[in-house]
Formats: C-alpha cells, sequence, structure tokens
C-alpha cells in the first residue's frame, strides 16, 4: 500500500547550527502520527518543509508515492501536493467570510468542478465540523472555537488524502480541545484523510494520533 | 491637582490650538466679522469657484492615480524583491518628496524648454506644449509624490502575516494568491496612501505656480497678495479645507483595520526570486526619472560650478538663515509631537482615530491658506504684530504646516513600543518625566530623528505659507529663488534651486548614516 507521506533522511539547518537531521518517517494512508518534541526542537520547520513552504537541507519528501522534495529542490509546489495545513494561529483571511475562503480553496484546487458542487461541498463541510450557518461570518465574527472549526473547514473541504496540523489546539481551554479531538475523529472517519499532528503535549498526541514520534534537538 | 505630565500635556495642547488651529478658524470666519455672508455662498456656488474645483480635482486627481500606481509597484517591489542594499534604495527612491517641489518644477521647465535635449529628441512640438501644461504639473507632482504610496504600500506588504499567504499557496498558485489574497490585504493602505497623496497634490502651491495652472493654492494667493481680499480668500478655502476633513476621515477609517492591527510580519510571504532584473530595471528608471533627471537638469542648467559658488556668495545669508529658521522648527516641533504623540499612542481606538483624522486634516491644509490665516490672526497692534515683524512668524508658519506629520510620525513609534515597559518604570516609583526621559524616548530615538529631519526637510523647502509671511529683510530661501525666477539668468535660479538640493540631499544622508550607526535602535 501506498504511504500517505514519506520522509527519508530529512535535514534542516537553521542559524549555522544542525536543527535536525536524519529524521525519516512513515505515514500510511488514512494513518496518523503525532510529532511531540520541545520548543525550538524544529517540530513546525518539519512540517512546512512537508507543506513544500521551506526546502529541506538534505532528504526526500514523498507523498502518495509521488517524491515531492528532492534535496533542496521542490519538485512540486505547495499547491499540487493535495495537502490541509491547520496553521497555529489558524491564519484565516480577513478580508473573506467562511464560505469565501472556502470557495477559494475549490476555486484554485478543483477549477473543473461546477458551482453547484463547490456550493454542495462548502455546505457539507460545514456541516462536519459543526458550523453551518456561519459561512457567511468574516473571521472577527467568530468565537475562537468556531475560528478553530472555520480552519478545519478551509484545510479539508478539498478533501485532501494529508492532513498536517501544526499545534492547532494550544490556544484552546480545556473542554474546547477536548470537543475539537473529538471533532478530529469524526472527520477522520468521515474523509479518511492521514494526519501528521505536532504538539509539545504528550497527553494531546496520544489521544489524537496512533503513532507518538519525538523529535529532540539534532534529530528524531 | 494638577501634575506635570498633566501641565506638559495642556501646554503641548494649546501650542498645537494656538499655532495650528486658530488661524483656520480665523479665516474661516474673516468674512463673518465684517458681514460679508455672500462669501460663504460663493465658495459654493460660483461658476468661477466651481471651474477652478473642476481643475484642482482634476490635477489631483490624476496625480494620485499616477504616484500610486508607480509608488504602489515600487513599493511591492521593495518589500518582496531580492534587492541588494534596501535601505539605501529606499532612501534613494524617497528622494524626490524631500526635493521642493519649485525645484522639481524648474528642473522640468528647463528638460522641456526649445534648447532642451528631450525637446530635440522628441520634437519641439510635442515636448514644448507640455511645459506649462496641466500635464506638466501632473507628472511633477507624480514624481514629487510617489513615495509616499511606495512607503504605505512597502509596510503594507510587511505588515502581512506570511501565514496567511502560505495557506492560500497550498491550494492556489502564486499569481493567484497575489490577486485574491496579497492585493485584497494591500487595497486599504493602498487606498489611504492613494488619498493622502490626493490632498497632497490639492494643496502644493509651487508647482501650478511655476507651470501656470490655476487652481485652489495659487488662486487664494492671488486672492490674498495682490487683491489684498482676505473674504475671497476665505471661500476659497472653504472647499479645500471641506476635502482634507473628508480625505482625511476617510483615510483613517480605511486604515483602521490596517495601521494598527500588526507589527511586521515576522516572514516574509510570497517571494519572487525570479524578478530581480525587472526590480532593479524598475529600480534604476524610477530613481532616474525622479532624482537624477531634476538634480541632472538643474546642474547642466547652472553650468558651471561658479555659477553655483556665485550663488552661494549672494544667498549665503539667506540660506544660513533658513537652515537656522529650519533647524528651530524642527526641534520645537519634535518637543511638541514627543508630547502629543505619546499621548495619541496610548489613547484609546475611537479617541486616536478621530485625532488622526484631525491630524491628517490638518497636514493636508495648504500653506497658503495657513499664511493668509496667520496674517489674519498675527498682523495686528500689540505684541503680536511684533512677532508678526519678526522673522519668528516663520518658525510659527513652518509650525503650523508641519506639526501635524511629526506627531503622527512620533505616535506610530511609540505605538512600536510595548506599554508594560512604561507600565513597569511606572510601577518601580518613576515619575512620567522620569519614565518618558529614560524609558520612552531611548525607545523611539529613531522616529524623533526621523520627525526632526522630515520637518526640517519639509521647512527648509516650505513656500506657500512662507510666501506670504516673511516679513521684509527676512526672506527664506526658497521664496527668494521664486521670486527670483522671473527677473534672473536661468543659470542662477538653476544653481539656486541645486544649492537647496544638494542641502536636503546632506541632510538626509547624515540622518541616515546616524539611524544606521545608532546603537540602541529600537523602534
Amino acid at each position: 500500500m501506498t504511504s500517505a507521506l514519506r520522509l527519508d533522511a530529512i535535514r534542516k539547518m537553521q542559524g549555522g547550527r544542525e536543527l535536525f537531521s536524519d529524521v525519516t518517517l512513515d505515514v500510511a494512508a488514512g494513518g496518523s502520527v503525532a510529532l511531540v518534541g520541545a520548543s525550538g526542537v524544529g517540530k513546525t520547520t518539519l512540517l512546512r518543509i512537508v507543506a513544500g513552504l521551506e526546502r529541506p537541507d538534505a532528504g526526500d519528501v514523498w507523498i502518495a508515492g509521488r517524491r515531492v522534495t528532492q534535496s533542496r529542490s521542490i519538485l512540486v509546489p505547495p499547491h499540487q501536493r493535495g495537502i490541509g495545513f491547520v496553521f497555529q494561529d489558524l491564519a484565516l483571511w480577513p478580508h473573506m467570510t467562511v464560505g469565501q475562503s472556502l470557495t477559494f480553496v475549490l476555486e484554485s484546487a478543483a477549477p473543473a468542478v461546477s458551482r453547484l458542487e463547490h456550493r454542495r461541498l462548502v455546505d457539507e463541510t460545514l456541516r462536519l465540523v459543526h458550523i453551518d450557518g456561519l459561512g457567511d461570518r468574516y473571521p472577527h465574527q467568530l468565537s475562537g472555537g468556531e475560528q478553530q472549526r472555520a480552519a478545519f473547514a478551509r484545510a479539508l473541504v478539498h478533501r485532501p488524502p494529508l492532513l498536517l496540523l501544526d499545534e492547532p489546539f494550544s490556544s484552546l481551554d480545556f473542554d474546547l480541545r477536548h470537543e475539537m479531538r473529538t471533532t478530529l475523529r469524526e472527520l477522520r472517519g468521515a474523509f479518511g484523510f492521514a494526519t501528521v499532528f505536532v504538539t509539545h503535549d504528550r497527553e494531546e498526541a496520544s489521544a489524537v494520533a496512533a503513532r507518538t514520534i519525538a523529535l529532540t534537538f539534532g534529530g528524531p | 491637582m494638577i501634575t506635570g505630565r498633566g501641565l506638559v500635556f495642556a501646554s503641548a495642547m494649546a501650542m498645537l490650538a494656538a499655532i495650528c488651529v486658530a488661524p483656520l478658524v480665523v479665516l474661516l470666519t474673516a468674512p463673518a466679522w465684517v458681514g460679508r455672508w455672500d462669501a460663504y455662498r460663493s465658495a459654493i456656488l460660483d461658476a468661477r469657484q466651481i471651474g477652478l474645483l473642476v481643475n484642482s480635482l482634476r490635477i489631483a486627481g490624476s496625480v494620485a492615480v499616477v504616484a500610486t500606481a508607480i509608488g504602489g509597484f515600487m513599493g511591492f517591489l521593495l518589500a518582496r524583491a531580492p534587492i541588494r542594499a534596501r535601505n539605501v534604495v529606499r532612501l534613494g527612491l524617497c528622494v524626490p518628496v524631500l526635493i521642493p517641489t519649485y525645484a522639481l518644477a524648474l528642473a522640468w521647465i528647463f528638460a522641456t524648454s526649445l534648447e532642451s535635449f528631450a525637446a530635440r529628441l522628441v520634437g519641439l512640438d510635442v515636448i514644448v506644449p507640455l511645459t506649462y501644461s496641466p500635464v506638466g504639473a501632473i507628472i511633477v507632482l507624480a514624481i514629487a509624490l510617489y513615495p509616499v504610496p511606495m512607503l504605505a504600500t512597502e509596510a503594507a506588504v510587511r505588515r502581512i502575516e506570511s501565514r496567511l499567504e502560505e495557506a492560500a499557496l497550498l491550494v492556489a498558485p502564486a499569481a493567484r494568491v497575489l490577486t485574491r489574497i496579497t492585493l485584497p490585504l494591500l487595497w486599504p493602505a493602498i487606498a489611504s496612501s492613494a488619498l493622502l497623496t490626493f490632498v497632497l497634490a490639492l494643496s502644493d502651491y509651487a508647482v501650478p505656480n511655476l507651470l501656470r495652472q490655476r487652481v485652489f493654492t495659487t488662486e487664494v494667493f492671488t486672492a490674498f497678495a495682490a487683491l489684498y481680499d482676505s473674504t475671497r480668500a476665505a471661500a476659497l478655502a472653504l472647499p479645500l479645507l471641506a476635502m482634507a476633513l473628508v480625505v482625511a476621515y476617510l483615510i483613517v477609517r480605511r486604515s483602521a483595520g490596517v495601521v494598527d492591527v500588526s507589527r511586521p510580519s515576522s516572514r516574509i510571504g510570497i517571494g519572487f526570486p525570479g524578478i530581480r532584473p525587472l526590480a532593479l530595471t524598475a529600480v534604476v528608471c524610477v530613481f532616474g526619472i525622479g532624482a537624477g533627471l531634476p538634480v541632472g537638469t538643474l546642474g547642466i542648467e547652472a553650468r558651471s560650478l561658479g555659477a553655483i559658488r556665485e550663488a552661494l556668495a549672494r544667498s549665503g545669508s539667506a540660506i544660513g538663515e533658513s537652515l537656522v529658521l529650519a533647524s528651530v522648527a524642527a526641534t520645537i516641533t519634535a518637543a511638541v509631537a514627543l508630547v502629543l504623540g505619546h499621548r495619541r499612542a496610548r489613547s484609546t481606538r475611537s479617541l486616536a482615530h478621530w485625532a488622526d483624522a484631525a491630524l491628517i486634516a490638518l497636514f493636508a491644509v495648504p500653506g497658503t491658506l495657513i499664511g493668509v490665516g496667520l496674517i489674519e490672526l498675527w498682523n495686528r497692534p500689540g505684541l503680536s504684530g511684533v512677532v508678526y515683524g519678526t522673522s519668528a512668524i516663520i518658525v510659527i508658519a513652518y509650525l503650523a504646516r508641519f506639526m501635524p506629520v511629526a506627531i503622527l510620525i512620533v505616535s506610530a513609534g511609540v505605538r512600536r513600543v510595548s506599554q508594560s515597559t512604561e507600565e513597569a518604570a511606572a510601577l518601580s516609583g518613576a515619575g512620567w518625566i522620569r519614565t518618558m526621559r529614560h524609558i520612552v524616548i531611548p525607545q523611539i530615538a529613531g522616529s524623533l530623528v526621523v520627525a526632526w529631519v522630515i520637518v526640517f526637510v519639509l521647512a527648509f523647502g516650505e513656500v506657500g505659507a512662507s510666501v506670504l509671511v516673511a516679513p521684509a529683510g527676512h526672506t527664506p530661501y526658497p521664496v527668494q529663488v521664486l521670486t527670483l525666477i522671473a527677473n534672473t539668468r536661468p543659470e542662477h535660479v538653476a544653481a539656486l534651486a541645486l544649492v537647496q538640493t544638494l542641502v536636503v540631499v546632506c541632510a538626509l544622508s547624515v540622518a541616515s548614516v546616524y539611524l544606521a550607526l545608532s546603537p540602541r535602535r529600537h523602534d
């Protein structure tokens, strides 16, 4: 079976020192992995390398059996990798409503699909993340939990096979965090995507992923 | 009980009101005091007034469009293109806004004259009619003002949180991210800078005066200086002030979500490594047209170092006096701006918006209106008359024109300083003055220097107000040049304008070196 994500001996230097090296990882289709580690160890950088937002100094990245990064070369640009990304600070576009954001993603990722289908996908995604009816709201008109759900909706509306999450629950209170973990499990059940979840909280890592990998200074 | 802080703030506010606001109030109420109510009616209904309005709006509107197109593009390149020595390039591109507009207009006149290289190259029939035309005024003012939208756009691009673009890059190519994410996020800043450029073009006096365009500012001057008709000047002032107020309100409203919300992004968003050659070509072209061409034209027209030496010998004392007056004005302005800029930065959001709107409106008031207002206010028997007869009135005119912009600059600097650093000082027992001296000022020294230099440079080139208020025997240097144009050899005028431009460039260079070498640059 083809892996959703494979990392081969990834190395990254930062500010003249080695951030990590020889990071090798295999995530099966539909599988889930949590990357844990202290602040500054390079968890977010590794996720950005997977997304194609940063280049490694060595090593290959494979997504769905296709080599997308080879050493310092980006072979496949981020928007052609078929991934969803939930940023730590959510990065919701302030000038677009939730519905407009989701439509923008669909128009970019699936331009051949009809508007009617786009509309259906937007409505379905909003319903699945429990913010149906909030599609015409701007980010600043949403509560913290609703913003979190809107970020999930944007990352998943085009049904990517791989979802990357960069400490998405770090700013939430205990109850909301618990609620969002449940939502994430529901969404994985509905869409079957693989996840790579970055966190510094080992308890959260074991709650959201089947496998936990500790990243330490210099490598795993 | 009045605290030291309250007393200092009240004094600064009183100074702002007396110097910037009172002349305008006196000017606007002048017709009412003499029972000339018809002046107000003619301000709106007069056919001549409407013609002036159309001409002024046409020129200022075109300037805003052209300057924003150039400045917006250059600002984006400065923020995102891989340009080496970016600070030096930025400074070079800012030179045109600091060259007095009369010098740029003179360079334009020389560059499009019968004997000019451009006329020989393109053809007399194409170039010469442009010299004294609305197109000429638009080109000169657009060159003078494009740095305003350039700096605003660059700052806005840097403030865009890179993750907003990265989130879009995961699903869309860079070009689509640029049009759908980056540009809409930049739009409020670009629109605000276009509006500011519009009012600055509307308030310029030197360019339309030299290029013989009838606009509000030149008419105000004619009404007062030639016809001694202050009620007509007041009537002409009304539409200008109304536009300044409306535009200031729009700028603040549009900028509300942009100006204060975030610090510069920690990462650069979409990079464009492939556009380096395009960026370098654009920088060379814009710098060449904006700074190289005017300075080169003045240099060629001055013909020799002898002409410059002669200009210095003839006008050396005027240059000296102008430098002193501009320095005094810049120093007083920086002191007042420190107090009021700090207060504005630490006020509530709604109060801050109104304060910004008022300050932008005051900065947008044309110099000729301020000049007429100052004459109405100060030219009276008694102590005010004594002040009016000295060069102090020129300093007051500079303060009236440039105090608002200095307050805005300093307040932007204070906003970048965490309020908790001041609160920590207060909790340690430091009073307001001690906190300002040891905590605030060291952190905003850069902003204070920038405010000082900008006011100094603008004051040194100011003509709109000082041409009206300058007492006999104390004519500022740029006013002297302006009055010499009609009856002096072109090479002498060119040499005078060149000297002024070189002084400005020297002042800028000194300030840049200071800012670059300053070991404690926090802002």
